[in-house]
């Protein structure tokens, strides 16, 4: 069984839903235009179990307006998740991490100073 | 091998960029340390503090998931200004789980933080280090730089260190020439090429981040570079026609960033890396708030961060 945090992450985890996310930061949005985009790639079906997965992760609310059904962002959700600074140090972590193998790989290169011992 | 930190021991040094009276009221004052004390998420309530030879500072650290956390802190040496040592952890049934030493020294305006904890031996010392890692312990020295940033310049960035077991010029080439860059910086998965770079003072550089997916371009701009101490530069999504442009992913996310690198020698092989980064220039309150808020980092973009987190929640 997954927890929130879980199920947040892992909605989290796809481009396609990013990027709907990132289409409902800038308003509210109703269900055909938020699959507009996505149509030439995936079916309706496919772009509303998308939305089902950030509604389940707690990320979007559905809204019912008199004939449209709109999502729009749940801030909450986003809030729960981590706070922004923590994306922040992940991001950097992972990258000193890289630099940090890379690094050794460089130093590697170089010639032994011959008085090491082995 | 260095010889920065004794087998037994655990060693910390920062550099903030305040004077030692602020550095030490941020450590002392209980108003002050509630802002900044404990890993990113974690924040503490002040039961008790005496700060004087003998006495103790008691508290609890919440943590983000609403774990309490005792802890009993008893002062060995208090020198205003200048040293703080206690021993941390013990209570009337058990001893000790360490005793720190902290340094301060203000030079120029900016303050050198030494702190080392001391352990009984060289594999406890080794648990200690992998618990903090574990439990992002070091965020706590960068959240007391945000800290002081905001209280003494009103400034809103996100700090963070790293050491490298490299010397200070090499770690310095990997940050400066493209081809390192290249091969470090992008997100697993993705591949990073320069179109152009002139990595000097004044000088700018195009480069192209992406994956069979999709490509995105990115420009900077190096307003201060300083072999082998210092990099500042600016960065802007754009397109390939250097055009400025927004992340598509991130359509609020602040035009101008900038990032601020330090390079400390903390032994002639072992080099600090100190990361700050912050919104240049003009940003809207919204941008602003966009930057400081839990939802742009959902959607900067850091692809490869989220499947990684997830990964670990997943663990």
């Amino acid at each position: 069984m997954q927890d929130q945090l879980s199920r947040t992450f892992s909605a989290l985890a796809d481009p396609t839903r990013r990027a709907m996310l990132a289409r409902l930061s800038s308003g509210e949005a109703n269900v055909s235009d938020l699959a507009q985009p996505f149509l030439g790639e995936m079916s309706l079906p496919a772009v509303t179990k998308h939305l089902q997965v950030l509604e389940k992760a707690g990320l979007i609310t559905k809204t019912r307006n008199a004939q449209w059904r709109s999502c729009k962002l749940n801030g909450d959700g986003l809030k729960d998740a981590a706070n922004w600074m923590e994306q922040y140090r992940v991001y950097w972590e992972e990258s000193f991490d890289r630099l940090d193998a890379y690094l050794k790989t460089v130093t590697a290169k170089k010639p032994p100073t011959g008085d090491e011992n082995v | 091998m260095s010889e920065f930190n004794a087998p037994n021991e655990i060693r910390i040094v920062r550099l903030y960029d305040a004077p030692v009276q602020a550095v030490w009221d941020a450590w002392t004052d209980p108003a002050q340390v509630a802002q900044w004390w404990g890993p990113r998420g974690f924040s503490i309530t002040t039961h008790s503090k005496d700060l004087r030879v003998g006495g103790h500072w008691r508290y609890t650290m919440h943590g983000p998931d609403g774990t309490d956390w005792p802890n009993n802190t008893k002062y060995l040496e208090v020198e205003p200004l200048r040293k703080l040592v206690y021993d941390h952890g013990g209570n009337d049934t058990q001893p000790p789980l360490f005793r720190v030493t902290v340094l301060f020294d203000e030079v120029d305006g900016q303050t050198r933080m030494d702190m080392t904890m001391t352990v009984a031996d060289a594999e406890t010392a080794a648990q200690t280090r992998t618990f903090i890692k574990h439990a992002n312990g070091d965020s706590t020295w960068d959240r007391l730089a945000e800290y002081l940033g905001k209280r003494l310049r009103d400034e809103d960035q996100f700090v963070i260190n790293r050491s490298f077991e490299a010397p200070q010029e090499v770690v310095f080439d990997m940050w400066t020439q493209p081809e390192h860059l290249a091969r470090w910086l992008p997100p697993t998965g993705m591949e990073m090429r320069f179109l152009h770079a002139d990595i000097r003072t004044g000088g700018r550089s195009l480069y192209s981040m992406g994956n069979e997916q999709f490509t995105l371009y990115g420009r900077a701009h190096y307003e201060q570079i300083r072999r082998a101490d210092l990099l500042v530069y600016t960065q802007q999504f754009c397109d390939e026609h250097e055009n400025i442009s927004r992340h598509p992913m991130a359509p609020l996310w602040p035009e101008t960033m900038r990032t601020v690198v330090t390079f400390h020698a903390e032994t002639p092989t072992r080099t600090r890396v100190t990361v700050s980064w912050s919104v240049a220039g003009h940003a809207t309150a919204e941008e602003l708030a966009v930057f400081l808020d839990h939802r742009a980092s959902m959607m900067g973009g850091w692809t490869g961060s989220f499947d990684k987190l997830e990964a670990i929640l997943a663990a």
